[in-house]
């Protein structure tokens, strides 16, 4: 069967393609290149009026390269692939045929966007579609034409805002700007007429340089702009391919622009970190699902759930419960605390709503969804009570213990992220009921949910929770109980090594930046800040009561004294961003003896210092395999993705050597945390250097 | 005290994968290319030398004709001397070694061609009763190697989990000692660490002749996580097809000889084998057995643990090499992690495969080319067998620091 089916309606002369890929969505391989220009000539034979460009799938249109084809493929094959595709998106975007993309509640990503941009005259889509060109997140750039015909289509800014981000949007989003109109009634009716219309194609400038002489300067200092805050991480080359795409792009037609991005792309596709962010890719798309293995006949069937605590966290999972469908009893103390917290997520919504990126209906049905509540008499008919109070034992215990007396029956997940359920549910009535399901903040935004099994959890409650969790659109990950249980114990070792690295006497500002060129989303130090200092003090002298390996630094605990705590209260820095250091901070810095550490050790302690926190949690199993620490370290905890996690990691640099590096540091500075885990012995003994994952 | 044992040479084919490349040979044929390349490697022909034949082999049904094996063998490479087959599961070629030493000790000859040979992709199912004619119904057709089991226990994929749990293997390291032997043999494989003891074997297809001259098995891309993903099998808690070999076909073929045979001949001795030993323990006990059968081997030449520079344990399934070697360790685990670091240093079954009744000289021939390698020492090679007896072979090559 072909990939791109060709129908002519005899009557209206309109022909329509049909992409219908094999695979779940619909993607761009040598096939469906061969398919479309077939296609495309039949129409072109035919001498029709028209041309509807549609998916045989109900909810992909297009969504890009055939990652999985593209990243065995030879560099010839690759590049004979893009030559190609580029070439038929050129001869339909050149031709007098009017060609209309039909999108209809699908994605339409990467290529699939690109051949709207490029060889469509205009775009249908209903509101329910979403569009965009992710490709940094699978560490690629658009080289489909997109770097040139986005910027052409919505402005330069918007262009790369959009791109360098990988941010994917409804169609709404691209309404303003003329190419796509949202037709949620009918769209092939609709672009009939459109077509009606416009007999001859429509001129999209496509063949004019994107700059002139007054604009050329502007945008190449929007580029610069991008460039210093992208490419301060070598590990991510495709930063500057993008960028060095739409720059080299500026004074060529949209065809001259993208053949030069082929031999750009196919340099791209030998860089391991890019291998490394395609894996990433599949393992969370395909293989997660298979990591947190559960029963799903245990699950309980549940349409209401409770979540008590309108703080941050527990508005946060009230909202994306409600969005995903179910019944939230939202609590909170008393009534002005719990009608705060509703007003609240109607507040954020409406922000959503009038960026355009929300429906007012969407928010609507949701908001009807959340039950502002108090009495635990409510609890009746709830199957499941997410608690996400103050992290402190006494009061979960209590709540625990409030819940499980107004309804024996209800299963009990609490949102801590150190304290071990089996504390929490020790002295519970029914322990078997208590799970842990740790969210991550922002929770809309954030993918991960850590699901964690004490020593009493049932199977029923782990399952339910992990269904739930993917309910609402979670990657679940699943993992045993301990202090900080995966994520927040090796988290906390990110931020207490960039705190560690101040008492050595290195400049606040100088860790962040280290962090930053290793590839990390955020610095240690601004982390503190954004995160909470309150919170990381918190967790951070839990744990170092727990572990032997953990240690709370002085400075934090100075910091704690003194208020430095972030979140409105002085920290770090001066501003959100984490630009301007606020030099008072020094005062509280507990220097040690003992060498400044150069960069380069700065940067292992950091990368090193989670690795072996993540390997410590596989020896203590905690974590029992190396998948579930990638994905949990990079969905949760800002691991960078272009190492694809700290398992992929540490086996591309080796077992031997990082054992060997962590010794070194753990000699020179005599961090317990840098101490080579015994995992890394084992693993070394048993012969395992790499292939971790 | 008669002269000492001395291997003079040994080879091996490539381990193939399971209906893979040498799945349509005769065992016989395969054993004869084997056999010959061991008889010749001197630079001579010493087929006219060998005074008896033992073979190892536990699947005679594979063969074209089941039965006295050993002997159609040893008739197509033009032995005269007496062929004796063994079956004693995967002990059977280092049985069949022990016993070629125990004439040679008692003076009843001085030297033996030893082969173990094992078709498992040729073996045939089992219909029992026909004899007497079906009056009615199905006919059962037993799979005699799926799963490998003894009627009356558990299948050996549970004995091997059971072993690990008992000792406190989690499936997580059975996985890391898996990966690990793949990962250890695609090094070897590279340094062309092989070479000393693969031949290359010529197949005759219906397409005409092909060769296979590397090891089939191995899946050195594979990966922790993807081992971690596969399910566990024939009712065991942690024993999946990643941490335990296929069913694989190869040979295996080594000459022994007295030394004074050896010397009179004008051979280079390849290693001396000090000792051999056959131990048993509790049907289910397959996955400690080869520290047993190794500390037997030990105590009977009086030497310590410490003296050993290179351990080869069968891995008939991960749980051997880890079970054993943290028994022989007792409680350290520092003493452990040194242990499993000198164990089957080339890769083992898990990557290379298990061919039942080859394995055992494999292991052997295995630990005197890596120690002549490495300048001479001791080494100790084990294996288990089908309702926990075991085998162990304790090697000495000259010219390291214990010659």
């Amino acid at each position: 069967m072909p990939e791109v089916s060709y129908s002519l309606d005899a009557t209206t002369r309109l022909a329509t393609l049909t992409i219908d890929t094999a695979g779940p969505v619909n993607t761009i391989g040598a096939g469906f290149v061969t398919d479309l220009g077939r296609a495309w000539r039949h129409a072109e034979r035919d001498g029709v009026r028209g041309v509807f460009i549609r998916s045989g799938k109900p909810r992909s249109f297009l969504d890009g390269a055939n990652l999985m084809e593209i990243s065995h493929a030879s560099a010839e094959e690759v590049a004979f692939l893009l030559e190609r595709y580029q070439a038929v998106l050129q001869e339909m975007a050149a031709s007098h045929i009017p060609v209309i993309g039909i999108v209809e509640s699908a994605t339409a990503l990467g290529g699939g966007f690109e051949l709207l941009l490029w060889a469509c005259d205009h775009v249908f889509a209903t509101s329910k579609s979403r569009l965009g060109l992710p490709e940094v997140n699978v560490g690629l750039f658009p080289a489909g034409g997109g770097t040139h015909t986005l910027p052409r289509a919505i402005g330069l800014d918007r262009a790369l805002e959009l791109m360098s981000a990988g941010k994917i949007l409804p169609a709404q989003a691209f309404e303003e700007f003329g190419f796509l109109t949202v037709a949620d009634n009918d769209a092939l009716h609709t672009a009939g007429q459109w077509i009606d219309d416009h007999p001859v194609s429509a001129n999209r400038n496509l063949a004019a340089p994107a700059a002139d002489d007054e604009s050329r300067e502007r945008m190449r200092s929007l580029i610069a702009r991008y460039r210093r805050e992208l490419m301060i991480a070598e590990c991510r080359p495709w930063f500057a391919a993008l960028l060095d795409s739409i720059e080299e792009g500026l004074d060529r037609t949209v065809a001259e622009a993208a053949r030069t991005d082929i031999p750009r792309f196919v340099t791209l596709l030998q860089s391991p970190n890019t291998h490394n962010a395609i894996d990433f890719f599949f393992l969370n798309t395909v293989f997660a699902p298979r990591l947190a293995r559960i029963e799903p006949t245990l699950a309980r069937d549940i349409d209401r759930i409770a979540v008590i605590g309108g703080g941050l966290m527990g508005r946060g999972i009230a909202q994306v419960a409600a969005d995903s469908g179910l019944d939230v009893l939202l609590f909170d103390v008393d009534q002005d605390h719990v009608d705060a917290a509703v007003a609240r997520i109607a507040r954020d919504l409406d922000r959503l709503v009038e960026k355009g990126r929300w429906s007012a209906r969407r928010r609507d049905a949701l908001l009807e969804r959340i039950h502002p509540s108090l009495e635990y008499t409510a609890l009746d008919g709830v199957g499941l009570v997410i608690e996400a109070v103050f992290e402190d034992l006494d009061l979960k215990r209590q709540i625990l213990a409030r819940v499980q007396a107004a309804n024996p029956e209800v299963l009990f997940a609490s949102n801590t992220s150190t304290i071990p359920i089996s504390m929490i549910a020790a002295d519970a009535d029914r322990p078997g009921q208590v799970v842990g399901m740790h969210f991550f903040s922002p929770v809309p935004l954030m993918k991960l949910l850590e699901v964690i099994r004490g020593d009493a959890t049932s199977e029923e409650a782990v399952a339910t929770a992990v269904t739930i969790g993917r309910r609402i659109g979670k990657t679940c990950i699943m993992v045993n109980d301990g202090p900080g249980f995966y994520t927040s114990r090796t988290f906390g070792t990110y931020v207490l090594t960039g705190i560690v690295l101040t008492e050595l006497g290195m400049p606040p500002v100088e860790v962040d930046r280290i962090a930053l060129e290793a590839g990390f989303p955020q610095g240690p130090l601004h982390v503190y800040g954004t995160a909470g200092g309150a919170v990381i003090y918190h967790a951070g002298k839990f744990m170092a009561s727990q572990l032997p390996n953990q240690r709370l630094p002085k400075t934090l605990e100075n910091l704690y004294n003194a208020g430095y705590t972030g979140a409105g209260k002085p920290c770090f820095y001066k501003d959100a961003a984490g630009r301007e250091l606020d030099e008072s901070v020094l005062d509280f810095i507990d220097h040690r003896d003992g060498p400044t550490p150069t960069p380069g050790d700065a940067r292992d302690m950091l990368l090193l210092g989670m690795v072996n926190e993540a390997f410590r949690c596989l020896e203590e199993g905690i974590v029992n395999d190396t998948a579930t620490l990638d994905l949990g370290a990079v969905l949760g905890i800002g691991f960078p993705h272009c190492w694809h996690g700290p398992a992929r990691y540490a086996g591309q640099r080796g077992l031997k050597a990082c054992r060997k590096r962590l010794a070194e540091l753990h000699d020179r500075y005599g961090e317990p945390q840098l101490e080579p885990c015994r995992e890394l012995d084992r693993l070394i003994a048993m012969g395992v250097d790499g292939g971790l994952v | 005290m008669t002269s000492s044992l001395v291997l003079v040479s040994a080879k091996r084919s490539p381990f193939g994968k399971y209906l893979g490349s040498l799945s349509k040979m005769d065992p016989a044929d395969l054993a004869v290319q084997v056999a010959r390349a061991a008889l010749t490697a001197g630079g001579r022909d010493l087929a006219p030398e060998i005074d008896q034949v033992f073979v190892g082999n536990c699947i005679p049904a594979s063969f074209e004709t089941g039965s006295v094996t050993g002997r159609q063998i040893s008739l197509k490479l033009g032995i005269p001397g007496f062929a004796t087959t063994f079956d004693t599961a995967c002990c059977s070629p280092l049985t069949a070694l022990r016993t070629a030493a125990w004439g040679m000790r008692l003076g009843e000859l001085s030297s033996a061609l030893i082969i173990g040979v094992e078709i498992m992709s040729r073996a045939p199912h089992i219909a029992h009763g026909l004899r007497g004619g079906v009056k009615a119904g199905a006919v059962n057709l037993v799979d005699p190697i799926f799963p490998i089991e003894y009627r009356g226990y558990n299948s050996v994929a549970a004995d091997a989990s059971d072993g690990a749990a008992t000792y406190g293997i989690s499936r997580h390291e059975l996985d890391a000692w898996a990966l690990g032997s793949h990962r250890k043999w695609l090094a070897a494989d590279r340094a062309g660490r092989f070479s000393d003891e693969l031949i290359p074997i010529n197949i005759k297809t219906r397409r005409g002749e092909k060769v296979l001259a590397r090891d089939e098995f191995p899946r050195p891309d594979t990966t922790l996580a993807k081992m971690a993903a596969l399910p566990t099998v024939f009712g065991s808690a942690t024993t999946t097809p990643g941490n335990a070999p296929g069913l694989n076909d190869g040979c295996s073929a080594a000459v022994l000889m007295t030394a004074d045979r050896a010397t009179a001949l004008g051979l280079e001795p390849l290693a001396e084998i000090v000792d051999a030993a056959p131990t048993t323990a509790e049907p289910e006990g397959i996955s400690w057995i080869p520290a047993l059968a190794i500390k037997n081997v030990l105590k009977r030449t009086g030497t310590s643990l410490d003296a050993i520079d290179l351990i080869e344990i069968n891995e008939a399934f991960a749980a051997m090499p880890l079970v054993s070697t943290k028994i022989l360790a007792g409680k350290d685990e520092e003493s452990w992690l040194r242990l499993l670091e000198k164990t089957n240093v080339n890769g083992g079954a898990v990557a290379i495969g298990h061919p039942v009744g080859a394995s055992g000289l494999r292991i052997t021939m295995t630990l005197a080319y890596e120690l002549r390698r490495r300048g001479g020492g001791l080494g100790v090679s084990a294996i288990c067998g089908g309702l926990s007896q075991g085998e162990a072979v304790l090697v000495r090559v000259a010219g390291g620091h214990h010659a």
